[in-house]
């Protein structure tokens, strides 16, 4: 087992590395380079020669000037040695800051959106795989999958425009710190929160009725029914436990999704999580932020993807650690 | 004295639309309306009225008419005809998509499950890397690069869900390499492709199939994500996200009819598919065959059958 | 048995929510009556002239912005951080709309977004008057007695005449700053404590702009620039009549009243300190759907520029909204066309372009009937020297309206009688894909095919940067003004899209830039326009008609926007806020 996870974690390195570069390079790939906006949203340039000494003028302030792989260096030496992602192009403010402000948004967010999708899709998976095809499974499965049909900007545009015309009542604009006005923030989060584990529901409860069908499908599942077991005992105690596991992989699954799948509710209920960051700054060209952001999510979403994985072959009595 | 219970042989195919109809009517209605989406996009040309970015009239956002039965948008465009190519560019992006991302997801984690060993070390840290990025994240990024346009999108989409989806062929294909019918098949000398087509491949296809099914109604929706954030199919070309995302909204209390009709017709679409893929791991997982469920459900019709006479 | 039952009930309440939630019925219940159009005439509509009511200082006055300030350093970028900044710094000259505009004379609405106030409708603001002492030195007198706000590190300190030297020195200082705007200045100095002195190698008619109201006027403290703390937002210190206090990133940017402010007003006969306003808000609203139903809520005060298409239904539901029209907002929706090259080098084969357009079945079907059907690039609404549509030369005006035979006769004699294939580039922009889409449609007809490629502004930008644009291109300009009339038309300009090159129009102009006298400026300016106008280097889009609303309880507003360039403080310092009415009608 010690071994297992520590081969786990080594092989973390390689694939983080592989990942930064990619990334270092790719967002440097999209076109229309950040100095040449900043150059032509400055307005009134008379002459190319004048563009010309602007663009350079920029690009040395930026450090844009030196070849890519000594940028790639610098980025990677400023964040080993002292934990610092690099400078916005645009705002002029450490992305580490930038990143740690939304950071917390988008986790409740998230959570917000997992405790949805779970308590819709919980209930709904069990039912579905234990009343195969009975009126109830219909009804079950048509619900979660009619939540994940409506798309969620289609139903954040109805839940904000709506109800500002019928009852006069509008999301709120202005963040509200937990610390001020926790039932204010919660029920800032609540919404966009639903609304996002709607989508995700779907998916899972899909996914969990499928492993709940095959595991009252094994023969110790008959056996305990032959031994006469009620059905509450063999679902609870036999059948939910097994078909959870891979349950937890799709939540694993889900996680990157939820850390930077919400932009489009951020937008819309104004609330600036990383998501909205990562579509802004993509606009902007802003090389830095993009690549501090998306490394941040890499790393958080390999990091629980190792959690996974662990709990997973510490429940799991037939994973071979090989 | 129990009779024999004889069972009347039919053919594989028949077999299984009769199952699909009578136990899981629900999934036949989905394939009904699979079959209608697809029919649309096919006969786009023949069944639109009007030609999809024709301006009928010259001023729009009107309502449902017997001219026009959806009305017209903002430009004075029928809504109807622009629903109905719209569905040909929802079939073409979501099946090739899906078709892309599924071969390449089987010859991916098809291939790392089979050999193992260094290719599925290296391989895998490859797909780890890839994984580790938010979908959304992705396609920001690659649709940034590549600029929009619908061949773009597909290729986006594609590789994106071919890559982080080849975790589910290299599991079924690593289970199914421990059966015992595998290493038979090496001692009598079968070469590496003669194994995998004649005996992994058969085996794989029943989850391909589901990942098939369970991944167009996603492809859908996530192009209508990428519309609302305007990387998604340009317009003029009407697809059902972008109608929803752009016009739809913004004249949503002026004409709301420009945000129904295309909400209803992904809705209905996505769930249709939704259903008809369910009905299909049902019927077809191997995984999910005798045991209690179907077994039980076969002989309580027998004997229903036999004590009612 | 129970829980399985409380299980199906949940599911069956959720289910029946997000039914309701998803059908949305139609909600513009009684079939209302689109409000007819306003009146082209008309740029200022007032509901009833306003009772002059006492004002009451205290009170929240609330903003939405569509886009976060980049920085706020004001040497940085033009006008996305000058539009929140903007409340804290001033510049020397300022828009006057206590004489010109709706409080006084009435001649000019300030309320172009993006747009320039007439150099003639200018007054000094951070400086006492200018004097040219001879015909290349001008001079400043700063005014004293101005403090700048009371927040370290400076700490209440007069402002002087280094300070204003500083700030505007800095365009060739900071990088970023376009090196080749100021190229008639020599140098600024400041000759003495309350004295700046710039020396000019040429003379400039728009030279109020460049040097006193324009972008990169605003005066900042020489502390910020020394410590290199100018773009941090705690640090935000100038002499406005609005203090930063807090950023919450990409959400709000909140400031609080300046007790200090040096400027005051007058309101029926008593002058009052300004602002009035013990807080002041800004909230970053990119989505607009939200934002128009925070405005419906009452969460938001003042909407600012808003399309017919949002601002007409929202007038319907709520009659009581104050709200004023403005035809042209001073932004242009223009697609540039190619003047160097292929079948549209040809004068006649651009005229055909614009003919082949019906501009009022555009602005009809766009934009609901409201706005302009074209717009003067040069001399808009409220200049003084504006001619109206109806008033120009028959071969301009013909532009605006619809004859395609005659367009297709052009083409014929130009030869294409069978037309011609051209790209259009567009923006993402919402208006500029339904502009795009039906300019293709209405040039089909007369033979000429044009294929839609939709970029976002980035890769715009980058396309024309580096000299790849296609035959068109679609931007929105802020208006053509003489003070940007270089960037624009000249023939080596990054922002000169067509590569347009008139000897005519450049004689013409730089008439108007070296006349002294402003009605000798604003005779080249007419020929400019109509010059401009004849030889169509810009296909000119019909215009909405924008909207400013506002709640009843906001009082002593007028719909003003800029007077200076991306600052709104000058308005904004005047408004007072009714508590008790807002109380009384539940917000």
């Amino acid at each position: 087992m010690r071994n297992y996870i520590i081969r786990r974690v080594i092989l973390i390195i390689p694939t983080l590395l592989l990942a930064s570069l990619a990334i270092f390079i790719v967002t440097r790939l999209i076109p229309g380079d950040v100095i040449t906006q900043m150059v032509a949203e400055g307005g009134g340039t008379l002459s190319r020669e004048s563009d010309e000494a602007t663009r350079q003028m920029i690009e040395q302030r930026l450090g844009l000037d030196v070849p890519i792989y000594v940028q790639f260096g610098r980025w990677v030496t400023g964040i080993v040695l002292h934990g610092d992602l690099g400078t916005s192009l645009w705002r002029d403010t450490p992305v580490t800051k930038e990143i740690l402000q939304r950071f917390p948004i988008t986790l409740e967010l998230g959570i917000f959106g997992m405790v949805t999708a779970m308590i819709i899709s919980f209930p709904i998976g069990i039912y579905s795989a234990i009343r195969q095809d009975s009126a109830g499974d219909y009804i079950g499965r048509s619900f979660a999958i009619a939540c994940m049909a409506a798309p969620a900007f289609w139903v954040g545009t109805l839940v904000v425009v709506f109800p500002s015309v019928w009852w006069g009542w509008s999301p709120s604009i202005d963040l509200i710190p937990f610390s001020e006005d926790p039932v204010g923030n919660l029920a800032q989060y609540a919404i966009p929160g639903v609304i996002l584990g709607m989508g995700t529901a779907g998916l899972n409860m899909r996914y969990l009725r499928t492993t709940m069908l095959e595991v009252l499908r094994q023969d110790y599942i008959r056996t305990a029914w032959s031994k006469g077991l009620g059905e509450r005992m063999v679902v609870m105690r036999h059948a939910l436990k097994n078909a959870l596991l891979p349950v937890i992989t799709l939540v694993g699954l889900q996680i990157p999704v939820l850390i930077g799948g919400a932009v489009i509710l951020e937008q819309i209920f104004c609330l600036p999580g990383m998501g909205r960051l990562l579509l802004d700054s993509a606009r902007a060209r802003d090389y830095t932020i993009i690549s501090g952001l998306v490394l941040t999510m890499a790393v958080a979403i390999l990091f629980v993807n190792l959690v996974i994985d662990l709990a997973y072959a510490y429940l799991d009595p037939r994973v071979q650690y090989r | 004295m129990v009779e024999a219970i004889t069972e009347k042989r039919r053919g594989a195919l028949a077999d299984f639309f009769l199952r699909l109809v009578k136990e899981k009517p629900l999934g036949a209605l989905g394939g009904v309306v699979t079959l209608l989406f697809l029919f649309t996009a096919i006969f786009a040309d023949f069944l639109a009225p009007h030609g999809m970015n024709e301006m009928v009239e010259v001023v729009g956002l009107s309502g449902p008419s017997t001219n026009y039965p959806l009305g017209t948008d903002q430009l004075g465009r029928d809504i109807l005809s622009r629903i109905i190519y719209g569905a040909r560019v929802s079939v073409i992006v979501s099946l090739v998509a899906t078709t892309l991302a599924v071969l390449i997801s089987t010859i991916l984690g098809g291939l790392s499950g089979f050999f193992g060993g260094k290719f599925d070390l290296v391989a895998q840290r490859f797909v780890d890397a890839w994984m580790c990025f938010p979908g959304l994240v992705v396609l920001i990024v690659a649709a940034s690069i590549v600029g929009p346009g619908m061949w773009q999108v597909i290729i986006c989409l594609g590789l994106l869900y071919g890559i982080s989806g080849s975790r589910i062929p290299r599991s079924a294909v690593i289970g199914i390499k421990e059966n015992v019918y595998v290493d038979a098949a090496r001692v009598i000398g079968c070469s590496t492709p003669r194994t995998l087509y004649r005996h992994i491949m058969p085996n794989v296809m029943a989850v391909l199939i589901i990942l098939f099914t369970t991944r167009v109604p996603l492809m859908i929706l996530v192009e209508a994500g990428l519309s609302f954030l305007g990387l998604g199919v340009p317009p003029p070309t009407p697809t059902w996200g972008g109608m929803l995302s752009t016009e739809g909204r913004r004249y949503m209390l002026q004409n709301p009819w420009m945000a129904i009709w295309p909400g209803l017709a992904l809705s209905i679409v996505v769930f249709g598919i939704s259903m008809f893929g369910d009905a299909m791991r049902d019927l077809l997982d191997p995984r999910l065959r005798g045991g209690v469920g179907r077994y039980g459900v076969k002989v309580k019709a027998r004997l229903k059958t036999k004590i009612g006479e | 048995m129970r829980n399985k039952i409380l299980w199906m009930l949940v599911s069956c309440v959720m289910a029946l929510s997000l039914v309701l939630a998803s059908c949305a019925p139609a909600v513009v219940e009684e079939e209302e009556e689109v409000a007819p159009p306003v009146d082209e005439e008309e740029v200022v509509e007032e509901k009833a002239v306003p009772k002059v009511e006492e004002p009451k200082y205290g009170g929240t006055l609330r903003l939405v912005r569509s886009a976060s300030p980049v920085g706020f350093d004001p040497g940085l970028t033009n006008w996305s951080i000058d539009n929140f900044v903007g409340h804290c710094y001033e510049k020397p000259l300022a828009g006057d709309i206590d004489k010109y505009g709706p409080r006084g004379e009435n001649l000019f609405p300030f309320c172009y977004w993006g747009g320039v106030a007439p150099l003639d409708y200018t007054k000094p603001q951070l400086i006492e008057g200018w004097e040219f002492t001879d015909p290349m030195t001008l001079v400043y007198h700063v005014r004293q007695g101005v403090h700048f706000q009371n927040k370290p590190p400076v700490n209440g300190r007069e402002m002087d005449a280094e300070d204003v030297a500083l700030s505007l020195r800095r365009i060739w200082e900071v990088p970023r700053f376009n090196t080749g705007y100021w190229s008639f200045v020599d140098s600024v100095e400041a000759i003495d404590k309350w004295t700046v002195q710039f020396k000019l190698n040429k003379f400039d008619s728009a030279w109020k702009w460049m040097l006193g109201y324009g972008w990169y006027t605003m005066v900042i403290p020489r502390e910020l620039v020394e410590q290199d703390l100018a773009n941090k937002w705690e640090y935000v210190c100038g002499t406005g009549p609005f203090i930063l206090t807090d950023y919450v990133t990409d959400t709000a940017v909140n400031f609080k009243k300046n007790p200090d402010y040096w400027d005051t007003t007058t309101i029926a006969g008593k002058e009052y300190k300004l602002p009035f306003v013990d807080r002041f808000t800004i909230y970053i609203i990119k989505d607009v759907p939200t934002s128009v139903a925070a405005f419906r809520t009452g969460k938001v005060d003042v909407g600012m520029n808003w399309m017919p298409t949002e601002a007409l239904p929202m007038l319907e539901s709520h009659p009581e909204l104050e709200h004023i029209s403005h035809d042209c907002a001073g932004s242009l929706m223009v697609i540039h066309i190619q003047c160097d090259g292929g079948p549209t080098e040809d004068l006649r084969v651009r005229r055909a372009l614009m003919l082949a357009l019906d501009n009022q079945a555009m602005l009809d079907k766009l934009h609901m009937g409201d706005g302009l059907l074209m717009q003067n690039p040069w001399l808009q609404e409220g200049f003084p020297s504006y001619v109206p549509l109806e008033e120009l030369p028959a071969d301009i005006r013909e532009l605006a309206e619809y004859h395609p035979d005659k367009a297709k006769q052009l083409l014929e004699e130009a030869g294409y009688p069978d037309g011609f294939k051209i790209k259009m580039m567009s923006p993402t922009w919402d208006f500029a894909q339904d502009n795009a889409a039906v300019c293709a449609a209405y040039w089909e007809d007369i033979g000429v095919h044009c294929e839609i490629d939709t970029r976002d502004m980035g890769i715009l930008f980058a396309t024309f940067y580096a000299g790849k644009q296609p035959a068109l291109m679609q931007i929105n300009r802020g208006g053509l003004h003489l003070c940007e009339s270089q960037a624009e038309t000249n023939p080596d300009s990054l922002w000169n899209i067509g590569r347009w090159i008139d000897p005519e129009f450049h004689g013409y102009l730089d008439n108007a830039l070296a006349a002294r006298e402003p009605a000798e400026r604003d005779r080249w300016l007419k020929e400019m326009n109509l010059r401009f106008m004849r030889q169509v280097p810009m296909i000119f889009l019909p215009n909405p008609a924008t909207r400013t609303l506002w709640w009843p309880w906001v009082k002593n507003y007028y719909g003003e926007a800029e007077t200076e360039f991306a600052t709104l403080n000058t308005p904004f310092m005047r408004i007072w806020i009714d508590q008790e009415l807002k109380k009384e009608m539940g917000y």
